[in-house]
């Protein structure tokens, strides 16, 4: 039996295959339609995957979208009725809108469908539509290791709640209690992304990146004006200061007087207030949810957490709730986001309404979240023929053997290889790799490769089995932890200095310099042998050269770009960046040896993020 | 023949502009009646808004127990209980 999942209209769209019960396939637009974050029906993604799985619309027992488009209006439509007269700028936006994409939803998917196949007219596939918040809690419960474990999730808004709280157990998952809109974590977050002058439900990772280089000193100016905490571990948020239920813009004058600071314009420069600001938000944030976790605890007790949603992208705030000590075990959802919803509401499908019973999986259902598109060599081969590139094809062991070398040596590498992930981060399938040990690789990743804001921290991919050596953790398989990076020898962490600001950035904090965030951490990836065995042969390689199973693990795109899916989107990403070298499935290619020039134009190519 | 040949090629000219002054015109029509909606569109809507909906609102606002200011008002908490047991739905968009 074939259930597809979509998320769509809101950000991310993607779709997600369950056959039988078994994750087959999962896949956000944006990697084949090159737009970032794309909301658009996941038209070229769904059309891949039955194409891959030979599936015709006959073959598929249901399609269930991943929110339900009538309670969503209805959110709408009261927030405006608690409003008006104000927020008739936002009204006359949204409501054209609504006619086409809440209350016509059904016909709207109906007619992307038959785009797709035109026997989605004539099939008699279901067309389902679950909860926002349930697909997310379904997305991190039914793949989780845990027969039972609540069940936490926070976003911006699904149609009505912002954090849910569910219970799952075996095979049934039920929604205990939720915080409805406005009250809102995720849109309290992506509110100061905005004040800081990010781009809303993208810039949030760079206000998580930013924290380190301030101080909390706002923090309880923030708890104080902008919370009302109660005993429960719910909260209000105080309205006064937000515009995001019914403006145009996410803050309200009030906002940027309490800290007497203007909205940040894309381009200006970064000030300790600001860096300030970013520490008291990420503080205030971790305050909030550790409250709420610490009674849900006490009111459900069990000693294992699901998170998704969102807001559980944040690795810090992820760490703290698993230092926090009450759960012994948490698994978060590689895709927690939205993107993640397509995935929960098959899964919910499946195991929920049909009542079909979960194979728990030690580790989880996930295949490392290598879900995505895959190329054959042949694939490959064509596309870079295609395009005229100049390739060689060692073996395997020649592959990895080189690439290593080529690393230890200074290079950056596009490493594509295998099934693309599913979710926001690059797993070491569609990565860029690069020497952690290398003190001035961090500057040079993110202004000559990756085209970013120089503050931003790289990720480092670990030997699961050599982790603890070099970190305070040994698992951490999709980089949703933090963990701290030991010095050599003694393994106690490195100490901290009293440099302020970017100025950090120069200072060399640890063995593993271009991974070691200003507060002595990394958000760390660690690679088994199971989930990716070429990805372990390959750091194996590395520390058999240089002695260290580390390296730096950055998504395989530009700024403004999707990660790469096809081959032919990682030769052009590698012909219009300072990448040295390419190893392509079997095939290896090297920068100096191409006959083309570098494309000056490519990073222009993309929407900044 | 060459005379019929050459009138059929006239008509075939004079078909295809035509066509092209059809589709200009079209196009011209299109962008004007574009431009009237952009400027009914907030007229129709802004009539709705502050007649129809906002006196509505108001009352909504003042008798209803589900306004959001009413809810929150001396509320100990905002945990809302599910109060639907078991599984949700999935047939409808509600």
């Amino acid at each position: 039996m074939n259930i597809i999942g979509i998320s769509a209209f809101y950000h991310d769209s993607a779709v997600a295959l369950i056959r039988n019960g078994e994750i087959c396939f999962a896949a956000q637009e944006e990697r084949y339609s090159r737009i970032k974050h794309d909301a658009s029906f996941p038209s070229l993604a769904l059309k891949d995957c039955m194409r891959r799985f030979q599936l015709r619309a006959q073959d598929l027992e249901a399609i269930v979208f991943y929110e339900k488009p009538f309670i969503k209006l209805e959110r709408l439509l009261e927030t405006y009725l608690n409003h008006a007269p104000r927020g008739f700028a936002s009204f006359r936006k949204a409501f054209p809108l609504w006619s086409s994409e809440k209350v016509f939803q059904r016909q709207r998917i109906h007619k992307y469908l038959q785009k797709i196949d035109p026997s989605f007219a004539t099939s008699k596939v279901k067309l389902l539509f679950c909860e926002h918040h349930l697909s997310h809690g379904a997305s991190c419960f039914y793949p989780s290791p845990f027969r039972e474990a609540l069940v936490l999730t926070m976003d911006g808004v699904g149609e009505w709640a912002t954090t849910s709280v569910q219970r799952g157990f075996d095979n049934q998952l039920f929604k205990e209690k939720e915080i409805h809109f406005p009250h809102s974590l995720g849109l309290f977050y992506s509110a100061f992304t905005y004040y800081l002058g990010f781009k809303v439900n993208s810039g949030e990772y760079k206000l998580m990146g930013l924290a380190p280089y301030g101080k909390p000193i706002y923090k309880k100016k923030i708890l104080d004006h902008f919370f009302k905490i109660f005993d429960d571990g719910s909260f209000h948020l105080n309205q006064k200061y937000f515009d995001f239920a019914k403006g145009l813009k996410m803050i309200r004058p009030h906002f940027c007087e309490l800290f007497g600071l203007p909205v940040r314009q894309d381009g200006e420069p970064i000030t300790s207030q600001h860096m300030d600001i970013a520490a008291s938000v990420q503080a205030a944030l971790e305050t909030v949810v550790l409250h709420m976790t610490e009674k849900l605890h006490k009111q459900y007790g069990g000693d294992q957490l699901c998170l998704a949603g969102g807001v559980a992208l944040n690795c810090v705030l992820n760490s703290k709730i698993q230092s926090q000590g009450l759960y012994k075990k948490i698994w978060v959802q590689p895709a927690a986001g939205d993107a993640g919803g397509a995935l929960g509401a098959a899964l919910y499908y499946w195991h929920q309404s049909l009542n079909n019973p979960r194979t728990l999986n030690s580790e989880d259902s996930m295949i490392g979240a290598y879900l995505g598109p895959s190329y054959s060599p042949q694939e490959i081969q064509k596309e870079l023929d295609e395009m005229g590139a100049v390739y060689t094809r060692p073996s395997e062991e020649e592959l990895v053997k080189s690439v290593a070398k080529n690393l230890s040596q200074g290079s950056c590498v596009g490493w594509f290889q295998g099934a693309m992930e599913y979710g926001p981060r690059a797993l070491g399938n569609r990565s860029i790799l690069a020497d952690a040990r290398d003190p001035s690789m961090q500057k040079n990743l993110n202004l000559k490769i990756k085209y970013r804001e120089g503050f931003r921290p790289f990720a480092p991919a670990v030997l699961q089995e050599k982790a603890k050596d070099w970190f305070s953790t040994d698992s951490s398989p999709y980089m949703l932890f933090i963990a701290d990076v030991f010095t050599e020898g003694d393994q106690t962490a490195a100490p901290h200095s009293d440099t302020q600001g970017f100025e950090r950035l120069k200072e060399v904090r640890s063995p593993l310099p271009a991974v070691t965030h200003v507060d002595h951490s990394a958000r760390l990836q660690t690679v088994s042998k199971q989930t990716n065995p070429l990805f372990h042969k390959l750091l194996s390689e590395f520390e058999h050269q240089t002695g260290v199973p580390v390296l730096v693990n950055t998504s395989f795109n530009v700024r403004g770009e999707p990660i790469v899916c096809r081959p032919s989107d990682a030769y052009r990403c590698f012909m219009g960046t300072e990448l040295d070298l390419l190893a392509l499935g079997p095939f290896l290619l090297k920068k100096s040896e191409q006959k083309k020039s570098m494309d000056p134009n490519f990073k222009k190519s993309f929407e900044r993020d | 023949m060459i005379q019929n040949s050459t009138h059929k090629a006239e008509d075939k000219g004079t078909e295809a502009l035509k066509q092209i002054d059809r589709q200009h015109r079209f196009k011209v029509v299109e962008r004007f009646t574009h431009f009237i909606s952009r400027l009914t569109n907030p007229i129709f809507l802004g009539v709705f808004f502050f007649v129809i909906f906002t006196p509505f609102a108001i009352c909504y606002r003042i008798f209803s127990s589900q306004s959001f200011r009413k809810k929150e008002r001396n509320a100990a908490t905002s945990w809302v209980a599910n109060s639907t047991k078991g599984s949700i739905q999935l047939e409808n968009q509600f």
